[in-house]
């Protein structure tokens, strides 16, 4: 039988964010791990907009979807009683805190609108110089996952991964051989 | 159960006190109609040039399944002279518009 679009999306960021567990768990280089992560979080916003309809055309249309998706989460009550309860008060303290973190995580891809420092394809600056994604550090993105928010904004997603309760909220039942995380 | 008007009323509230970048709640649902569907014009999201909804089902907390979508003000101009289209099965005119001031009390 067809897996719907949204629990196919779903599987492929599960796949996707277990990639990027395995690939950091091994030391492999930070812009394999990150486009991991990446097209993790591309997928599992992805799978959200599909349970509302959205085609598999209008889907491969965009990367930028997944602060689109941090943006609506506040908005639930269902999905605030899911979250920790600093989390629950619903202010803007701790939701302002992912945005910057997801912009840059959707940052990682490189096409029109961004032709510099990207997780896939060498790149030129200003200077001519190239840069190649496997020799890049990425300093700026692993300080901003490595703080609170970055953590917090990890959660989430593991959530938005696993969670049976969370997935509901948004219409999508998980079957019941879903994977919880390891 | 409330009207889709009192319903949808009630969320655009709970958006703009949760929202600082809300400007404006488009709710794009009639009487009787089985979802709510907003279109929340929002300083604070980035443009993509689509209208395109995640849905939270039908809950405890609130019992009808919501469309909710975010544009930017200049997108909303765009959705308003038609050159961005709706998602299918959306009304072409919205029902209710919200704004923050609908809902700031006299001091």
């Amino acid at each position: 039988m067809t897996p719907s679009l949204s629990l196919a999306f779903l599987k492929q960021g599960r796949a996707d964010y277990e990639l990027c567990q395995h690939l950091q768990a091994t030391s492999q280089a930070r812009c394999h791990w990150l486009h991991a992560l990446q097209m993790a979080c591309e997928k599992t916003a992805k799978a959200y907009h599909a349970a509302a309809g959205s085609t598999l055309d209008e889907l491969k249309e965009s990367h930028l979807v997944f602060s689109a998706y941090l943006d609506k989460l506040k908005r639930n009550r269902a999905i605030r009683m899911l979250l920790p309860q600093e989390w629950q008060r619903a202010d803007q303290y701790y939701w302002q805190q992912l945005r910057p973190i997801a912009s840059a995580i959707e940052r990682l891809v490189p096409g029109r609108h961004n032709t510099g420092e990207n997780a896939e394809y060498p790149w030129e600056d200003a200077g001519r110089s190239i840069h190649i994604p496997l020799e890049h550090p990425f300093s700026e993105i692993i300080r901003q996952l490595n703080n609170a928010p970055g953590r917090n904004l990890i959660k989430l997603l593991n959530q938005s991964i696993y969670d049976r309760k969370w997935a509901a909220v948004f219409g999508i039942a998980l079957p019941s051989d879903w994977d919880p995380a390891p | 159960m409330q009207s889709i008007r009192d319903l949808a009323r009630e969320l655009a509230e709970e958006h703009f006190k949760i929202e600082s970048g809300l400007t404006m709640v488009a709710v794009y649902s009639h009487d009787g109609d089985s979802a709510v569907r907003l279109l929340e014009v929002n300083t604070d999201t980035v443009a993509t040039g689509r209208v395109q909804p995640f849905l939270f089902a039908a809950s405890d907390e609130y019992p009808l399944p919501v469309y909710i979508a975010d544009i930017t003000p200049e997108e909303w101009a765009s959705v308003e002279r038609k050159t961005i289209s709706l998602p299918r099965g959306w009304p072409a005119d919205p029902l209710q518009v919200f704004r923050r001031s609908d809902f700031e009390r006299a001091a």
